[in-house]
This record gives C-alpha cells, sequence and structure tokens, in this order.
C-alpha cells in the first residue's frame, strides 16, 4: 500500500506540475527533454520528500529541485549554451514558484480557444506545436517567410491569451 | 477568477518572449529578453503567465501526437514485423527500469479486470497484492526492438559515446540487456542475466533479503540493501521499483489509461486465444514507456508477450523493449542467491549500509 508520505508528496507534486513544467520548458525547447527533465523532477521529489520542511512553500522547494535538474542537464550537453544566466534563472523560479493556482485555473479554456481559432492559425498551431516544427521548417512548408510565420505564432499566443482570460472572467461571472 | 492570467505587453516584448519559445532568438536578442525580466518582478511574472500557456500548448498536443501516432503504427505495423527490425544494441540502463510498469501493470491489472468489479478498492487491492506474491516463477527474454534515433538532439549521441569512452578505459564496458534474460518471482526475487559479446555473463540479482552482483571477473558483490545493484533492474529509475510492487500499485494506475486492445487487430496478428491489453500514460509527469501492450491467456492469466514502447530517454537506451515469456518452470531454491551464480573461489565482498 503506498504510504502516507507519498501520497502527500503525490498530492503537493499534482499542484506544482504545471509551473515546474513551464519554468523547465521556458528553458529547455526540446520537448522530449522537457518530458524527460520533469521525470528526473518528479523521481528526485518522491525519493527526497521526506527532507522537504513542510513549513514551507513546496513549489518553491519543487523548483529548486528542477532548477539543479536543469542546471545538471545543461552540464551534461556542454555543447548546448544556457539560455538565461543565473539572476534570470532565480528570478524565474521566484515568479514560478509564485504561481498561484487562480492564474492556472484559466489555462483550461485553452483547448476550447483552440478550437476558435481560423483555419489558417489552427494550421499554423498544429505545425509548432503537434509537428515540433520551428518557424524556418514551417514557413517552408506552408510557402511563406520564418518572419511572417513568427509573427503568426505571437499573433496566435496573444489571442489565445485573450480569449482564456475573457472566458475565465465570463466564468467567473456566472 | 482573483488575478490576470498574464500581462499585457508591449508588442516588442511580446515578439521577443514569443521567439523565444521558438528558439528564434540570438545572443543579442536573448540579453534583451532576459534584461527586461530581470528589470522588475512583475514583467518576470509577465513571462511567467506566457510560459504556461506555451507549456500547456506543448502539453496538450505532446499527448495527442503520441495517441494517435501509437495507434496508427499500431495498425500498420503488425507484431511480427516490428520483431524483424530487431537491433541488437547495447543499450543503458535506464530504459530497462520501465518494465518495471508493464509487469506491475500485468500482476495487478489482468487479475482486476477478470475479477468480482462490485469489491470494494480496498478489499480488491489486497486481493491483487496478495495474487502477486503468490506469483509463480517466469523467465523472460529481453529485446530491444529500436534504438530511437535522436535528430532533435544530436549531442545525447555524444554524450553517450563519451561514456562508453570512458566505460572501455575503465575496463568496465556495460553489459548488454538486448538479448539477457530476466527470472522473476513473487514481489522480490530476481535474477538478470547479460551477456557480453565474448560469452562472459554480468548477472545482478536479488533473494528479498540481500542484493548481489557478480560481474565475469573481480570480487563477488553482496549487500544488505536489496535495491543496491537495481540499476541494472527494471525499476531503478523510473519511480517504479520492482520490487515494491504494493508501494507503487497505486502510482502504477493513476498514470495508465488501460484499454483492451482491438480484437480485429488482435486476430490479423494470428494470436487466436490471446488477448491484448493496452496501457497509455495519461502525462508526462509519470514515469515509465508512454505506451504499453500486454498479450496474456485470459482463462489462465499467463502474460505471453509485454511490450514496452517511447522509453524514456534522458539517459540513452532503446526507444522499445520486448519481453518473452520463455518458461514457467519453478526455479530451484537457491536460485536466487548469488552462490548459485559463481564458482566457490570467488572472492566475495560484503557490505552492510
Amino acid at each position: 500500500m503506498i504510504d502516507k508520505q507519498t501520497e502527500t508528496a503525490m498530492r503537493h507534486w499534482t499542484l506544482a506540475q504545471p509551473a515546474v513544467s513551464a519554468f523547465i520548458a521556458s528553458q529547455v525547447h526540446d520537448v522530449r527533454q522537457r518530458d524527460d527533465l520533469l521525470q528526473e523532477v518528479a523521481v528526485a521529489i518522491l525519493e527526497n520528500y521526506s527532507r522537504f520542511d513542510d513549513s514551507l512553500s513546496f513549489k518553491s522547494w519543487a523548483i529548486g529541485i528542477a532548477r539543479n535538474q536543469t542546471r545538471n542537464y545543461f552540464r551534461n550537453f556542454k555543447n548546448k549554451p544556457l539560455l538565461f544566466d543565473s539572476e534570470t534563472v532565480e528570478n524565474l523560479a521566484t515568479a514560478f514558484a509564485d504561481v498561484s493556482p487562480q492564474s492556472i485555473e484559466p489555462l483550461d479554456f485553452l483547448n476550447e480557444c483552440v478550437d476558435e481559432l481560423n483555419s489558417k492559425a489552427k494550421q499554423l498551431c498544429d505545425l509548432r506545436y503537434e509537428k515540433d516544427l520551428k518557424p524556418a521548417a514551417i514557413a517552408e512548408k506552408l510557402g511563406m517567410t520564418a518572419n511572417s510565420v513568427s509573427k503568426g505564432l505571437q499573433r496566435i499566443r496573444s489571442s489565445l491569451k485573450r480569449c482564456i482570460e475573457q472566458k475565465a472572467i465570463a466564468g467567473g461571472a456566472q | 477568477m482573483n488575478e490576470s492570467f498574464a500581462e499585457d505587453l508591449p508588442i516588442e516584448i511580446e515578439s521577443l518572449v514569443s521567439r523565444h519559445f521558438d528558439g528564434e532568438l540570438d545572443h543579442e536578442e536573448h540579453q534583451c529578453l532576459q534584461k527586461w525580466i530581470n528589470a522588475r518582478p512583475e514583467n518576470a511574472k509577465a513571462y511567467v503567465g506566457l510560459a504556461l500557456l506555451h507549456d500547456r500548448l506543448l502539453e496538450a498536443n505532446n499527448q495527442a501526437t503520441e495517441q494517435r501516432v501509437d495507434r496508427v503504427e499500431k495498425s500498420l505495423k503488425p507484431f511480427s514485423a516490428r520483431k524483424k527490425n530487431q537491433k541488437h544494441l547495447s543499450w543503458a540502463i535506464g530504459a530497462l527500469s520501465s518494465i518495471a510498469a508493464l509487469l506491475l501493470i500485468s500482476l495487478f491489472v489482468i487479475p482486476m479486470l477478470q475479477g468480482t468489479p462490485a469489491l470494494a478498492a480496498e478489499t480488491q487491492l489486497e486481493q491483487l497484492i496478495e495474487v502477486a506474491r503468490k506469483s509463480l516463477d517466469r523467465t523472460y527474454l529481453i529485446t530491444s526492438i529500436e534504438f530511437r534515433g535522436n535528430k532533435r538532439n544530436g549531442s545525447k549521441w555524444n554524450r553517450k559515446a563519451v561514456q562508453e569512452q570512458r566505460n572501455r578505459r575503465h575496463g568496465r564496458q556495460q553489459a548488454p540487456v538486448d538479448g539477457a534474460l530476466l527470472h522473476v518471482r513473487g514481489e522480490n526475487s530476481y535474477v538478470l542475466i547479460r551477456r557480453f559479446e565474448n560469452g562472459d555473463e554480468f548477472v545482478t540479482g536479488s533473494d528479498g533479503q540481500t542484493s548481489w552482483s557478480v560481474p565475469p571477473k573481480g570480487r563477488v558483490q553482496v549487500s544488505d540493501n536489496v535495491e543496491r545493484f537495481r540499476g541494472e533492474m527494471p525499476g531503478n529509475q523510473h519511480a517504479i521499483p520492482f520490487i515494491t510492487l504494493q508501494d507503487d500499485l497505486k502510482q502504477i494506475r493513476g498514470a495508465y489509461n488501460i484499454q483492451w486492445r482491438d480484437s480485429e487487430l488482435a486476430s490479423e496478428e494470428s494470436r487466436s486465444g490471446q488477448h491484448c491489453l493496452v496501457a497509455e500514460k495519461k502525462s508526462a509527469e509519470h514515469r515509465g514507456p508512454k505506451y504499453i501492450e500486454i498479450w496474456f491467456d485470459m482463462e489462465t492469466g499467463t502474460i505471453f508477450e509485454m511490450l514496452l514502447d517511447k522509453l524514456p530517454q534522458a539517459k540513452g537506451g532503446p526507444k522499445t523493449v520486448l519481453l518473452e515469456l520463455l518458461d514457467q518452470s519453478e526455479m530451484p531454491d537457491d536460485f536466487f542467491q548469488h552462490t548459485t551464480h559463481h564458482d566457490s573461489n570467488r572472492r566475495v565482498s560484503y557490505q552492510n549500509e
């Protein structure tokens, strides 16, 4: 039977996971590597949970572990440059640790908002996120310039952000 | 909603952040982004809002793609064809550990599906654990089917090559798990026999009280820590320890969506009389392979083959691993003790931890 401590750790982890995942993704662009790092962090958390001081923030602790794992990742891949310096990582770690459940909840509207994108935007979104293509590859596929693809993706993100906010407000008002 | 999901940003900053997520920034632009993030806590917070959105998009599509690709691959590629593609490559220990997930599911889920659904969860759980405790001796042949060509990250190859070089230099080349035999008994005894190309064997195992390692040369090591030599064992690095079945039952059951495989597909693969369970990992936060197939006899619960696909690749290794049941004969009582696997004149080093 799973013990109480593991159960508590898993419950904490479930709540912290979106912020930890995004923290890793902000520094590691390869999706597969992000997945693997996230798994490493989850294991490290379960293995070391007994050392966690529960008077402190679990999310901060988890992000600290993610920070170490990500640092080790870049240490192993010496030809891969660090995206951010330590000051920026520190500031981001603090900001990610401060993410509240209320600020994550609106993301549940994401699928609805993606469905509402026009077909061109949806195609761009698919190629970027589902096919994991970079703007240059998307541009080649669609006969566009890489710059226009980048701008298109920026507009999509911006539009999804607005849509999510509007739906969250509407949902909250009901 | 109490707080804004993500602040509105100046268009040039939004462009910078967006292109950062696409990996499009040059060094100077990265410096600019960092400067902006570090300027005010509010900026870092705004970046985080967009990062959460980007990550959720990755996650949503990642899962959808994996499931779709898996389905298409399984439909188009009969099992027999997959077996023809076997490549005999030595592979890293990390990948093997996912086998634990599969064995756990095979031990727990199949009896569960055959059992009475109305049983209370706790009672059912206890019964399943009991089934695992009573499980018979089984011998599996382990085969790595396909090594993932990592086009996305060439450096992984470099890391692997460097590590292999180091290992060779120190005379401790890793024994290949491809072609290894895995003997398991009950919930905490195993013997894993790996063979080098020259025929030498590297045997690791546990009798449930101690764990041990018998290399081709040098000292035999025995530890009172049953986890000491599980580096080579399925489950060691995936938080789904092979040995502690009970502790991880909940985790396994929670981590996978389990369903019956399409019977039409099964019959196309000439497997009449056998049934197949398919388990797909719910999300990346859980460890282990993303896709699992378990072929078994419904009446006896005998598992014939188990396939682990899309194994985590952080530590290298194969993408896909196949376990084939070779034998269910009862092993001798002392089979899971180290003394059975080496000459009596070998030096044995005992470690108390």
